[in-house]
């Protein structure tokens, strides 16, 4: 189903936004999230480029600068904010499960 | 040395774009490379030989947004730096072509996200299908009168019959188009560039079969079928020679038009149709009763009621003196419409036995 705001991030989603929280240009991002994830996370081209696109109109993104002919991102603080954000809900989650999961484990 | 190419026909629209990226492998698999997509009514894609591995391909959605030539040549180095480079480009879809020697990631790793661009992108030729259907029943409209009707729609010419083989298919590929945005994956096995290319090659078809009908103009008798026309002297009456056009020409039927000039009344109005199956002759039969008769006078549509004259149909109407008659025997249908006194009962014995419709008379 198609996602219209962004109060919950994908998974991809929220790698795209982490990789920016440092100046990255596209293939760039693809590569740093498949390093930080193991190759776990593969995020396509396709999906990279209309990701930029839409965090960039939300204002999550800014273009910080052009270098043969590689456009160059950053996080802006609304994207930091929404990071932030997704990250406590996250861990809020991880709690939970963990709360949870390690009750029924016998002690 | 001359490269050997070979071609393709090349169908598959956005909705089948999975299907295209198998068919390109596979055309892969067997030792052809694609070099581009001629685009047009017939769609072909060129291929050329290789010796390499078979590559991989990745059919992507052209998105509206990529129209902006500086944004599709960001997009275009961005899938070159991931390992697709662009190979061809046809309607709205972009055919990527992986590196050799690379095994990279798919260009779209987000179902939801690809669903939603293609959605936006199926919604133009969606309307443009619907719009070209809409033409298409206008055409025909236009040639077969004020009443939209079977027979004149598809019976008539061959234009209209190839049309009824190709309505399905075109319902069917909107229908699907429709249906497959919201559940690709069931509709991906499907051969629907099979009826796109059926429906590429029948409406201009349609077209062209169509317009014979349309430069029609009214001669003598002569120059028509040698059907049994009446005359004024079948009617006991004086008039000048009658004239006609042929009003439909298909494999399953032709339609004739006589209009008989009579010294001091109305003229008689007479068209013939002569169908190859008794059935089609119902279909028209039930078309023209459905019309009703009007007279020019009298604006109102007067119903036909049936009446028994020993033929399989008979249909009577009155709209004061002016009288229409539906007359069906076979494959033969015979629709008269003059004045009442010319067609009244006791003539109609002997105008029955002059158009060769005896039936159980």
């Amino acid at each position: 189903m198609a996602r219209k705001k962004l109060d919950t991030l994908t998974e991809q989603m929220y790698y795209v936004l982490l990789s920016l929280t440092k100046e990255r240009h596209g293939y760039g991002i693809m590569q740093y999230v498949s390093e930080l994830t193991g190759g776990r996370v593969a995020i396509g081209a396709g999906t990279l480029y209309a990701l930029l696109a839409r965090f960039e109109k939300e204002g999550l993104i800014q273009l910080a600068a052009e270098e043969e002919n590689r456009k160059r991102y950053r996080l802006t603080a609304e994207g930091r904010k929404v990071l932030e954000e997704e990250f406590d809900r996250l861990r809020r989650q991880v709690a939970d499960g963990e709360r949870v999961l390690r009750e029924e484990e016998p002690s | 040395m001359k490269i050997r190419e070979r071609r393709a026909y090349f169908g598959f629209g956005v909705r089948d774009r999975a299907e295209a990226q198998r068919w390109l492998e596979d055309q892969g698999q067997r030792g052809w490379v694609l070099t581009r997509i001629r685009t047009g009514f017939f769609p072909t894609a060129c291929f050329v030989p290789m010796e390499d591995t078979p590559p991989r391909y990745c059919v992507d959605v052209a998105h509206w947004s990529l129209r902006d030539p500086e944004r599709q040549r960001d997009y275009d180095r961005l899938a070159a730096d991931a390992g697709w480079s662009l190979a061809a480009q046809t309607g709205g879809m972009k055919i990527y072509r992986a590196h050799p020697s690379q095994d990279p990631v798919p260009l779209q790793t987000d179902p939801a996200l690809e669903r939603e661009r293609y959605r936006r992108e199926a919604l133009l030729p969606g309307i443009l299908t619907g719009i070209l259907f809409l033409l298409l029943l206008l055409l025909f409209w236009a040639a077969g009168g004020r009443r939209l009707c079977f027979y004149r729609l598809f019976l008539q010419s061959n234009g209209g019959l190839l049309c009824l083989a190709a309505l399905p298919l075109l319902v069917l590929g909107m229908l699907l188009a429709l249906r497959a945005s919201r559940r690709d994956r069931r509709y991906r096995r499907l051969p629907l560039h099979l009826a796109n290319a059926f429906c590429a090659l029948v409406l201009p078809l349609c077209l062209l079969l169509s317009l014979p009908l349309h430069l029609q103009i009214a001669g003598p008798l002569e120059d028509l079928p040698p059907w049994p026309y009446l005359a004024a002297e079948d009617l006991d009456r004086s008039g000048s020679a009658p004239y006609g056009m042929v009003l439909g020409d298909s494999l399953l039927l032709k339609g004739v038009y006589v209009r008989t000039p009579l010294d001091g009344e109305r003229s008689l109005q007479q068209t013939h149709w002569h169908c190859q199956t008794g059935w089609a002759a119902a279909l028209v039969a039930r078309g023209l009763r459905g019309d009703g008769l009007s007279a020019e006078a009298d604006a109102a549509v007067r119903p036909y009621r049936p009446i028994d004259l020993g033929l399989e149909e008979a249909y009577i109407a009155d709209s004061g003196d002016y009288r229409g008659l539906i007359l069906r025997q076979g494959s033969v249908v015979v629709l008269l419409k003059g004045p009442a006194g010319a067609l009244s009962g006791a003539a109609l014995p002997h105008l029955l036995e002059c158009l060769d419709l005896k039936g159980g008379l």
